[in-house]
């Protein structure tokens, strides 16, 4: 009789615990604890490596749905990051990784568009058929970094993946004219021209490379100005007539901005490219 | 010689029959095949890579089965223990000591082979039912082709670990101890490529010639696993893969087993009983 009581005693004891536990723990957000170095956990995890970076994507997918707006990035993103670090070590093939770490992190701030980047470069070297991820790093360069060369090189090698839209190579060329690397603009258009099936886009990007090529004479005069004069031109106008017969027009959609030491060719639609240099 | 290897297949014959009756191993099984049964849940998980993370999840639950087996099942089976009467056995049984220990080898292996089977039919079945579930876009490919390769890899590092087993219980008496060197292998043999990765990448400081010399030698005493694991092909559309490196990994591994398990027997019939 005593033990029952005492038995009931403890059961109950343990149960007004566990409620109390389960109704404070209920009220608590999900956190993520901090994880052990990749290189030590592929040690530890040996033929289980992938799977142990599935589970991290895992639980790393189940926090971001506990995350409202009200919630600061800045508090889970260096957590969350290394989560999504050591999972694309431990299996730099498994692509769902890389959506959401470009979907939870790249917004932030450019400090994570870096950090985002980096672990999307791992995913561009093992997946070499998927197009996706270097367009992702290619937009995070261009849009958060700012990095217009940078981008145009990310998304020139998405270009050239299987089944990548055409518009892609394109842009890369674009981008690259932006960032002042003319003549890599150009002879990457001409080898997408060559390509495109297309007749009536082959002969729209027939007149972009004619832009670009204006662009590129007064780029050449540029260099000439220079290498007389010993310093960049204070503007594109003193060039006329010495070192070029005159300032080209250039169509619809580009113009030329000189930013020392680098021309840039603009897209006329996007004003912001003019503010925001290399 | 023919005498010689039917008295070794008697012995595991014996072997695969004491295995199969046991109840621990039943329920390791058992749980097993109800573990690999739960990626039909885990893929709900995952959103896009789905076909990649079942392929994964079904051949680690199938590793950790194989690997519970040989520390508990197979350590205890071939352990120099006086309880379980091994020493005495082989003073009685009318069977040599190199024929003892392939018996007991080969009777561990078709066990492990047992279990290997049923797992990876279940586990063939269980993909097939999630890939009939999800979009196409979600599971592209499962190759059957490359699934049995997968398979064939996972049993030969088991079977080097077995050999290993073998080897550590001819040196040393006593099943704890040989468990605690089975998975201190299993862990050199795992963090050595990761050193070595360490040191080409400039990670660790030191003579760069040197250490990778002494990786070189490491490899060579603990295998790289990682060379045997080809369950990534099963659900690329377009795997990059030479059937000769395949090939090869195979032969290497083989090999490898051959010496051990030579080693074992050298050690067996040199080995004071007492």
């Amino acid at each position: 009789m005593k033990r029952a009581i005492l038995f009931f005693v403890v059961i109950f004891v343990y149960c007004f615990f566990f409620l109390k536990q389960d109704n404070i723990s209920n009220n608590q957000k999900m956190e993520l604890s901090p994880l052990l170095p990749s290189m030590i956990q592929k040690v530890f995890l040996g033929f289980m490596s992938q799977l142990g970076a599935e589970i991290y994507f895992v639980k790393a997918a189940v926090f971001l749905g506990t995350v409202t707006s009200d919630d600061d990035p800045h508090d889970y993103a260096p957590v969350l990051s290394q989560y999504f670090d050591v999972s694309s070590s431990l299996h730099p093939s498994f692509l769902d990784t890389y959506f959401f770490c470009q979907s939870s992190l790249s917004y932030i701030d450019p400090e994570y568009s870096m950090v985002v980047n980096s672990i999307l470069d791992r995913g561009i070297k093992a997946i070499p058929d998927n197009w996706v991820l270097p367009l992702f790093a290619g937009y995070n360069s261009m849009h958060y970094l700012k990095n217009l060369n940078r981008a145009s090189f990310y998304l020139h090698e998405a270009g050239k993946r299987p089944n990548a839209p055409s518009w892609i190579a394109h842009l890369s060329t674009v981008l690259s004219v932006g960032s002042g690397d003319i003549e890599r603009g150009i002879s990457w258009l001409q080898a997408i021209i060559e390509k495109e099936p297309n007749q009536t886009v082959r002969e729209l990007w027939k007149k972009e490379l004619a832009e670009f090529n204006k662009a590129l004479r007064v780029k050449k005069a540029i260099d000439k100005y220079r290498r007389f004069s010993g310093h960049y031109p204070p503007s594109l106008t003193v060039l006329v007539p010495e070192f070029i017969d005159e300032i080209p027009k250039m169509g619809l959609a580009y113009q030329l901005y000189w930013d020392p030491p680098n021309l840039r060719l603009i897209r006329k639609a996007n004003p912001e490219q003019i503010r925001h240099g290399n | 010689m023919l005498r010689s290897i039917q008295r070794s297949l008697s012995l595991s014959r014996l072997i695969v029959v004491d295995g199969i009756r046991r109840h621990a191993l039943l329920a390791l099984v058992a749980m097993c095949m109800a573990s690999e049964v739960g990626a039909l849940l885990f893929f709900d998980f995952i959103p896009r890579d789905i076909g990649r993370a079942s392929a994964d999840f079904v051949f680690s639950i199938a590793w950790l089965s194989g690997f519970l087996f040989l520390l508990f099942h197979a350590i205890q089976t071939v352990s120099w223990r006086e309880e379980r009467s091994v020493i005495y056995s082989l003073l009685a049984r009318p069977i040599s000591r190199n024929e003892y220990v392939i018996g007991v080898f080969w009777g561990l292996i078709i066990l492990l082979f047992l279990l290997n089977c049923i797992l990876a039919s279940l586990g063939w079945v269980t993909l097939l039912i999630i890939k009939n579930k999800v979009s196409n876009d979600y599971f592209q490919m499962l190759s059957p082709g490359y699934y049995v390769v997968a398979w064939t890899g996972l049993m030969m590092i088991e079977v080097i670990i077995l050999a290993v087993i073998m080897l550590i219980s001819s040196l040393i008496r006593g099943g704890f101890i040989v468990l605690l060197l089975t998975v201190s292998y299993y862990f050199i043999c795992s963090g050595l490529p990761v050193a070595k990765e360490a040191v080409l990448q400039g990670v660790v400081e030191g003579p760069k010639s040197i250490l990778i010399t002494f990786f070189k030698i490491g490899t060579f005493i603990f295998p790289d696993f990682a060379k045997l694991d080809f369950k990534n092909f099963i659900t690329e559309i377009n795997p990059v893969v030479q059937p000769g490196s395949i090939a090869l990994s195979f032969l290497v591994a083989i090999s490898y087993i051959c010496l051990v398990m030579f080693l074992a027997c050298l050690v067996y019939s040199r080995r004071d009983l007492k």
